[in-house]
């Protein structure tokens, strides 16, 4: 493969983030039925209480202790540029660098940090086998018990498949393809896509020109053009 | 060529041909030390005292609209109302009352707010008070109102004026105080309760008050932007000049204003008719959209700055140079003395031989000198090889 120079500030690193998984879930214990008690039933009941108490205060220091580390100043540090270091990281957010390692961990373990990539801008590369990409409106019938997600399962596990998104509106899944040419494309959706059984029709739209993606825009901007003043 | 001969030609030779008054004015320290890295590619600047940051799009776009719809006339004196009733709203967030009628005027930045306000209450002889160090117009404008002007240095006090200090250079001739927190150049805030006791004296001695807040919405950690004008009976005595340059990163729309009492906007609103008819049309519709939609790019801002601040600092602490903490706008004052170098031989040296360029502390008045000036609104990347460039420079005279 054949490279061309790159633009300053292009080859980002760039942060997969799992969303659902940052939506934190109440772990409450469950209300126990109440009845007739018997003295031992009493005394279980007391230990019960009591263990649930101890209990819900270690899980309101944990959460109490989650919400003073920041999180989210650290993905959104790590979304905007994957290669900043532990210990520069570290430095601003004021936490030391075990803290802001052990959170990573954590995030990376959780599934919240999916894993680390470049973003690549296609138009600076001279030769890649992705050099096509189409955006597909998908109609489909769903099917009894799975609704879509049993057909949206058959066509993301296809390589060829950028995204995947299930729409409201005039048409059901848009997918996003990319491939080494149009007739790749083309053949990959009539052979694979719109022979897939409960897909009703499709409609290909080629991508000409990308300008902006997952934030990052794609079009050289000037840079740094201040000048000195006496501000 | 026969243009620059004509030019010589026709010089002026007349003796007195300038004002006495502007040829004592000496020319801005930090656009001096400008001049040195003009054209250098190879230099990074720590020294813009400015965001890096363009315009928030919203706000672009919307200057963008007008145009298009031929808004290009001139507007009030004043500034358009919709701007002046947003600003009335946006003060009053931080406990601050002022009619948008009459008490509320938009400027040609911040600065023309300052000169504005000083020549609408300076007489001859009149003595200001100025807490420096500060930002570098405040002392010229000042002296072409003839005004003495009353150096108090801050240096010894985490750089930020106590009560006990200002009562103290207080004397029958002082007509005003100068104050602007966060800082231009330390980034340091004068806590609320000393304010309060500021307030105090310049109730007791029925002084103005110029209070410069355009840094007001670059406030980091627990810090809380406090306004001298929001304690109870100081309306009176106080002007609160700001802008959008800082928070909005609107440098370049050179869009400012000044709230003051009716009484004194009546003199302020007759210079600025005179000097400068109103801000340009475009850039207050682009403000008055910052002020309705621009929250959220503010803060995206100011966590940005903040994180920046932090690197800096700790890398500061780290090279062993004392540095008071920036609670506020995007400037750090890190002391250089234990290098046994001036402010000015630093800067020069640490330009010339590692190549950044920072502003030495100096230039912004008493107390300045053994300090710099450096700005942490660029590039993450930038900083940090600026910062081991300092490091070598630091090393290199504190063996």
């Amino acid at each position: 493969m054949c490279w061309k120079g790159w633009g300053a500030g292009r080859e980002k690193l760039h942060v997969e983030v799992c969303l659902p998984r940052l939506i934190k879930s109440p772990h409450l214990p469950k209300q126990t039925k109440t009845d007739t008690l018997s003295e031992s039933a009493l005394l279980v009941r007391i230990c019960a209480l009591f263990v649930k108490r101890v209990f819900m205060r270690a899980v309101s220091k944990y959460v109490r202790h989650q919400e003073e580390i920041p999180m989210e100043e650290i993905l959104n540090l790590l979304q905007e540029n994957a290669r900043l270091s532990v210990k520069d990281i570290a430095a601003m957010t004021k936490k030391t660098e075990a803290e802001v390692q052990a959170i990573i961990d954590k995030l990376e373990k959780d599934g919240v940090i999916l894993k680390y990539s470049a973003i690549v801008n296609p138009e600076k590369v001279t030769q890649t086998n992705k050099a096509v990409q189409a955006v597909i409106e998908i109609q489909v019938a769903p099917e009894r018990e799975h609704g879509f997600d049993a057909i949206a399962e058959r066509i993301y596990r296809f390589p060829q498949v950028k995204s995947l998104y299930l729409m409201s509106g005039g048409y059901d899944l848009q997918v996003i393809i990319e491939g080494e040419s149009l007739q790749e494309v083309a053949f990959f959706v009539a052979r694979k896509l719109s022979t897939l059984n409960g897909v009703r029709s499709t409609k290909t739209h080629f991508v000409l020109k990308t300008y902006k993606e997952n934030e990052i825009v794609y079009v050289d901007e000037k840079k740094d053009s201040r000048e000195g003043v006496t501000a | 060529m026969n243009c620059d001969k004509n030019t010589k030609n026709e010089l002026n030779t007349r003796e007195d041909r300038f004002s006495r008054k502007m040829l004592d004015i000496p020319p801005s320290g930090i656009r001096k030390f400008f001049d040195l890295i003009i054209g250098r590619d190879d230099i990074i600047s720590l020294g813009v005292g400015e965001p890096d940051f363009s315009t928030p799009w919203a706000i672009r776009e919307e200057a963008y609209y007008h145009l298009e719809k031929g808004h290009t006339s001139y507007t009030s004196n004043w500034g358009i109302t919709e701007l002046r009733e947003a600003i009335a709203d946006y003060e009053g967030k931080y406990g601050l009352h002022y009619n948008p009628k009459n008490e509320i005027l938009i400027t040609i930045g911040v600065s023309e707010a300052v000169d504005a306000v000083l020549r609408s209450i300076l007489n001859p002889d009149d003595e200001i008070l100025i807490c420096e160090p500060c930002y570098v117009s405040y002392q010229p404008l000042a002296a072409l109102c003839n005004a003495k002007l009353v150096h108090m240095d801050t240096s010894k006090n985490g750089f930020y004026p106590t009560a006990e200090q200002i009562e103290a250079a207080i004397t029958p001739k002082t007509k005003a105080l100068m104050i602007c927190s966060p800082s231009n150049p330390t980034g340091r805030m004068i806590p609320a309760a000393e304010l309060e006791k500021i307030a105090e004296v310049v109730k007791k001695h029925q002084i103005w008050v110029l209070s410069d807040e355009v840094y007001c919405e670059l406030v980091y950690d627990e810090h809380k932007h406090c306004s001298i004008g929001s304690f109870p009976g100081m309306k009176p005595y106080t002007v609160v000049l700001n802008g959008f340059s800082k928070a909005f990163a609107m440098t370049g729309w050179r869009i400012g204003y000044v709230c003051a009492p009716a009484e004194l906007m009546t003199q302020i609103h007759k210079l600025h008719q005179y000097s400068s008819i109103c801000a340009p049309i475009m850039s207050q519709y682009g403000a008055l959209e910052g002020l309705r939609t621009g929250s959220a790019e503010v803060e995206r801002m100011r966590i940005s700055y903040q994180q920046r601040r932090n690197l800096m600092y700790k890398a500061f602490l780290e090279m062993g140079l004392p540095c008071a903490e920036p609670e506020g706008a995007f400037y750090m004052f890190p002391d250089i003395r234990k290098t046994g170098l001036s402010s000015e031989e630093f800067a020069t040296k640490l330009i010339e031989n590692h190549q950044v360029a920072v502003v030495p502390g100096n230039v912004f008045g008493a107390g300045g000198e053994g300090f710099i000036r450096c700005c942490y609104a660029t590039d993450i990347a930038k900083i940090k090889t600026a910062l081991e460039r300092i490091k070598a420079m630091v090393d290199e005279y504190t063996k």
